[in-house]
């Protein structure tokens, strides 16, 4: 049931680059703006093609959109005077044709001054993977123009809440190719990404919570971490290659680390107070945690081996699921105050507390995108919980799921 | 004279009556192959012997049932605080009542679940429900039944009683820790 439809074989047949004299720096242009002005035409069908799915310039003007780093001018067809009034220097067109059910895009950027071509991509596949082909192609913008890499091909995974009854559901960052990981009658809950390919969750199976892992790909799951006690909320180091987990098999919750097959367990809190939601800081160094320690739970930070405790937040007291940005300068976490949750961000060194969402309905556990771009989270703003994502400084948001009962998201990497 | 020759008649009659009867008796069992309901004065007894196995069957009913409302009686849900997992007054009454329980019922295994209302994080409140239920574990150790008898875990707030409270006279029904019998 899990064959991932995404792990296609997407052929960048060529990445064709012309060469002219004069060419337009890519990266030279982008830096001199703040937000980057580019347009975004229309794609010309070859030879009478046409597409059922989704536009893919669409997709490109939306994902460049969404990194907030653009103003995108979307137009059917070159137009010097509306390219004038926006500032815009490059755009982006291309060509699609459709033979023996595969799709092959010409994508070009082009200057908007000469109109010579700067630089051309190719891409094949089948139509039904036509927006993840514009997913690539947008990553490749993001290279060639800020030289980083874009989230546009990441996945969110997050808990749909059926009540007795809670699933895995995997979706594309942008909340399109909602696919549900698990259909089973118990409860799955807190997901985390080990690889685009596999994710450790919480699950009740047993009839009590153990921690499980599974492959997307194969839709095969087994549990790896399990005892008497409770065994709950897993976080994944892809530098560490280890698994912190929160258990309390030697009394109320601590913070344990294994390896991925449950083996060498190693105890790093002794506290006696409930010690739970560990996350990764980025170099793996240091493990983000939440603990009632001080009679209220709150965010401490630690070192790998369990030493350098240190108290992250004072103000509220209540909080909770600290996610570390993937570029190591803030922990996000979930704040209660004023009667309701919101999503804060700060510093590893405490300074810094800052509030990012700022409006009605709870708002809960943060994950961040791979570019730290965007913090993904729950909200119950609309009445009923939904994932959204919002830039760390509370602009830019969006919804992205609309099943009415997602929460938990987990954000995967590149 | 006259009382021997009434003697005499009297035993001839008799023995005249004895013939007539054996000879009728005779003719009757020769006639038996041929008779169609020849034994019903002994059938009727077996109509009405008691069916043991249904009454067994019964019994074993009613001592599930039984065992079962005494579960459910003795085995209460015990209720805590917002964000506490403190016992109260009530519901350490309710767990003396579980101890003798269970210290009666000596075979008798039991889960004890920790619930949370809706409100909170969903991480911490797995700590607190197993908070909540080492918390009643402890209390019926310390009452005398066996550490062995008990197993403890948390479903956090993952399994309300209610969902969507508003009020807090519902979320508190959510805050409870619960008994599944295990073993008997």
């Amino acid at each position: 049931m899990n064959r991932r439809g995404w792990r296609f074989l997407l052929a960048v047949v060529a990445g064709v680059s012309l060469a002219r004299a004069a060419r337009i720096d890519l990266q030279a242009y982008a830096s001199s703006f703040d937000s980057i002005p580019i347009a975004v035409l229309d794609f010309r069908p070859l030879s009478g093609a046409s597409l059922t799915g989704d536009e893919p310039w669409k997709v490109v003007a939306d994902d460049l959109e969404f990194s907030g780093r653009f103003v995108v001018v979307r137009t059917a067809r070159v137009d010097t005077a509306l390219f004038a009034a926006n500032n815009v220097g490059i755009f982006v067109d291309g060509e699609y044709s459709v033979s023996d059910n595969a799709v092959t895009l010409d994508c070009y950027i082009h200057d908007v001054v000469s109109l010579d071509l700067v630089v051309g991509k190719k891409y094949k596949g089948e139509e039904r993977h036509l927006r993840s082909m514009a997913h690539r192609y947008s990553n490749h913008l993001m290279e060639m123009l800020l030289g980083e890499h874009g989230p546009f091909e990441s996945k969110i995974v997050f808990v749909q809440d059926k009540g007795p009854t809670k699933n895995l559901v995997i979706m594309d960052f942008d909340g399109h190719n909602e696919k549900q990981l698990t259909t089973s009658t118990w409860v799955n809950v807190f997901p985390a990404f080990v690889d685009s390919n596999t994710m450790v969750w919480t699950s009740f199976y047993r009839g009590k919570p153990d921690i499980y892992k599974g492959s997307i790909a194969t839709g095969k799951y087994e549990i790896f971490v399990y005892s008497r006690f409770v065994d709950t909320s897993p976080s994944y180091s892809p530098i560490v290659g280890r698994v912190a987990y929160a258990s309390s098999r030697n009394g109320d919750l601590d913070i344990y680390t294994c390896n991925l097959d449950g083996s060498d367990k190693k105890q790093l809190t002794h506290h006696r107070a409930i010690d739970t939601s560990p996350c990764w800081s980025p170099n793996g160094y240091q493990i983000a945690f939440t603990s009632d320690r001080s009679g209220q739970p709150q965010i401490y930070v630690m070192d790998v081996d369990g030493v350098n405790t240190k108290r992250l937040t004072f103000q509220g007291k209540y909080q909770d699921s600290p996610a570390w940005s993937p570029k190591g300068d803030k922990v996000a976490y979930t704040s209660f105050q004023n009667g309701k949750f919101d999503i804060w961000t700060i510093n590893p060194d405490g300074s810094e507390a800052k509030q990012v969402t700022n409006v009605a309905g709870n708002n809960e556990y943060p994950a961040w995108s791979p570019d730290a771009s965007h913090i993904a989270f729950s909200s119950t703003r609309g009445g009923k919980s939904d994932i959204y994502a919002v830039r760390p400084d509370g602009t830019g948001v969006k919804r992205l799921s609309s099943v009415g009962n997602a929460k938990m998201p987990d954000w995967s990497r590149f | 004279m006259v009382r021997i020759i009434r003697v005499v008649l009297t035993c001839a009659v008799l023995m005249i009556a004895i013939q007539a009867k054996c000879g009728k008796q005779k003719s009757t069992l020769d006639q038996l192959p041929q008779t169609t309901k020849p034994d019903t004065s002994f059938a009727a007894p077996e109509v009405f012997a008691p069916d043991t196995s249904d009454d067994a069957m019964f019994r074993a009913a009613d001592l599930e049932a039984e065992l079962e409302r005494q579960v459910r009686e003795n085995l209460k849900p015990v209720y805590f605080d917002f964000n506490s997992y403190a016992l109260t007054g009530e519901s350490a009454e309710r767990l003396g009542v579980a101890a003798n329980f269970l210290m009666q019922h000596s075979t008798m295994r039991v889960l004890i679940e920790g619930h949370c209302d809706e409100r909170g994080s969903a991480e911490y409140n797995m700590g607190l429900g197993e908070n909540r239920s080492r918390a009643v574990k402890n209390y019926l150790a310390d009452y005398g039944v066996s550490s062995l008898q008990m197993e403890i875990t948390s479903w956090g707030k993952e399994r309300p009683v209610v969902s969507g409270c508003t009020d807090e006279s519902c979320h508190s029904q959510n805050r409870r820790a619960e008994f599944k019998v295990l073993a008997r």
